[in-house]
């Protein structure tokens, strides 16, 4: 089945917040949180949104993802329209799923793991025997069978984002969305989480878009990459081409502050880990 | 105010003899007998992965594990043992020649002080000084550690200001009374890659002007390179190797070195 229409659609959208007054009889502000932002991913895509903290990245996915209404502009999701105010939008949530970059944050610890798996299934109200597909995510990320059942401080950052991820994708969505997945885990344990999304990417055909401010991780998720800056969409290419000859000053200026190893640093026995 | 300097019991930087240190809580011991030398004025990196601990050896040279916590071996500094000093004793030890950065400047600082005072409240505490003097010290420690915008940013609360800054900040809080040694514990993982550079270069800028040995705490191999010249690696509460950082990121032995290397970009 093609499917006409590309999987995400914006078009000019515009996201401004209210500030509050500074003082007794001044007015409230507003800041831009994104402007103007148009862009389209098609399915099987693998997009990675970089930009410092306040640039906007976060913004950009909640419109996306129906969680928040656009000051103006529209947002398409394979051709309908999202339209958080009139719309439920569970068919939105039953094909996509978020995982965010707190480990220790994004859980209820007073609900155990299989009922917090379950939160996604029950959201997106899909059929069938969800206690039989929470174990099987929770297999497939590579958890101990009696998991489902424990709470989440018995588990460490690395497993609870193995967690996060079973809850992202236990109800099968089309689209993935990561907000810093990764960047709140040590070198040793993001690697392997990374190895592990590219996996399910692979196997469930998933588009998956990835919030970063590591430009390092970018290559490992992403073939396309969009660069924000002050709420503006500044780039928007081929990771590989982005990294390596960088059109807007700022984008120079991010691939620049990358810290990188010396040519002579050992490559390894094998290519790939 | 360099006449304060000059006051100072004791200054320049200063050098580490550890020889199996130990650290146990209770009966399981978490640190398993690490010996390490650092000379004045060098920059060692620590690497390894969560739990190695890296922290926890850290914490014990500078005095600041919880009570409950049995330590053993020995850490000299400029000759003078700290293990067993009593707090009193080592309270002016730690106060002046050895200073902490943290990973997380927002818990760092109090939410509730200006950061001029946080930024001179060390120096406040040995020198008594006058509230005109104290503004002038926040202003140049401000200036040192790159704050723009100096005049604001000494009456401005933390949260009133970038995670970057508010780093800046804790580090001028850090250097304010000249240690002899600044242990900075994953001082960047928080931050923008574009404000960790700027940091380090910060902190190789301090270690230079001010004379001072420095420690860094990380698990990001680039960092060390940045900013060390030797480097320990950590894995199971022991180091697994150590060298010169070009000798460990051409010829890591260990297969944690190994990952650590490849996990930063290095093998990809």
């Amino acid at each position: 089945m093609t499917d006409p229409h590309p999987l995400v659609r914006l078009d000019g959208v515009t996201k401004t917040f209210r500030t509050p007054p500074r003082g007794l009889f001044e007015r409230a502000g507003s800041v831009v949180g994104l402007e103007n932002a148009t862009l389209e991913i098609g399915a099987g895509e693998s997009v990675a949104i970089v930009g410092e903290s306040g640039s906007g990245k976060t913004t950009l996915i909640r419109q996306m993802l129906g969680l928040s209404t656009p000051t103006s502009g529209t947002v398409h999701f394979a051709g309908r329209e999202v339209r958080p105010r009139q719309d439920s939008l569970t068919w939105l949530r039953r094909r996509t799923g978020l995982v965010f970059q707190d480990p220790y944050s994004s859980f209820n610890p007073r609900r155990t793991i299989g009922q917090s798996v379950a939160e996604s299934l029950e959201g997106s109200g899909t059929r069938g025997d969800h206690r039989a597909m929470v174990a099987a995510m929770l297999e497939r990320v590579g958890l101990p069978a009696d998991a489902a059942s424990r709470y989440p401080h018995e588990f460490s950052g690395g497993e609870r984002q193995r967690i996060a991820l079973a809850r992202a994708l236990v109800h099968r969505p089309e689209l993935l969305v990561g907000d810093e997945p990764v960047s709140a885990l040590d070198v040793l344990v993001r690697s392997r989480v990374l190895a592990l999304l590219a996996e399910l990417r692979d196997e469930f055909g998933l588009t998956l878009v990835t919030i970063t401010h590591d430009l390092g991780i970018v290559p490992r998720l992403a073939e396309r990459t969009i660069v924000l800056h002050g709420g503006r969409i500044i780039e928007d290419g081929p990771t590989g081409k982005l990294l390596d000859s960088p059109d807007h000053p700022y984008t120079r200026e991010l691939v620049a502050s990358r810290l990188t190893l010396p040519d002579s640093t050992w490559r390894g026995e094998q290519r790939g880990s | 105010m360099n006449h304060l300097r000059d006051t100072a019991h004791e200054s320049g930087a200063v050098s580490l003899e550890v020889e199996n240190l130990r650290v146990a809580f209770g009966d399981t011991e978490i640190i398993h007998g690490v010996s390490f030398s650092l000379a004045a004025g060098e920059r060692l990196g620590i690497i390894g992965g969560s739990g190695s601990g890296k922290t926890i050896t850290a914490l014990a040279i500078a005095g600041l594990l919880p009570a409950e916590a049995r330590v053993s071996g020995s850490v000299r500094m400029n000759g003078q043992e700290l293990i067993g000093l009593s707090d009193r004793e080592l309270s002016p030890i730690r106060g002046e020649r050895i200073a902490m950065v943290f990973q997380e400047p927002k818990t760092a600082l109090s939410p509730f002080r200006k950061l001029g005072k946080q930024m001179t409240a060390a120096l406040h505490l040995h020198y008594r000084l006058s509230r005109s003097e104290r503004r002038e010290a926040a202003l140049r420690l401000a200036r040192q550690v790159g704050l723009k915008d100096p005049e604001r940013m000494v009456r401005a609360y933390p949260h009133e200001v970038s995670g970057g800054q508010r780093q800046r900040a804790a580090i001028a809080a850090a250097v304010s009374a000249s240690p002899g040694l600044l242990l900075a514990d994953e001082p960047t993982s928080a931050l923008d890659t574009t404000v960790q550079r700027g940091i380090l270069t910060l902190f190789t800028e301090i270690t230079e002007n001010n004379s001072c040995s420095l420690i860094c705490i990380t698990h990001d191999i680039a960092v060390v390179n940045k900013v060390a010249d030797r480097v320990l690696v950590f894995a199971d509460g022991g180091i697994v190797e150590q060298g010169t950082v070009q000798e460990i990121l051409e010829r890591p032995q260990h297969t944690i070195t190994q990952s650590l290397i490849a996990a930063a970009g290095g093998a990809s």
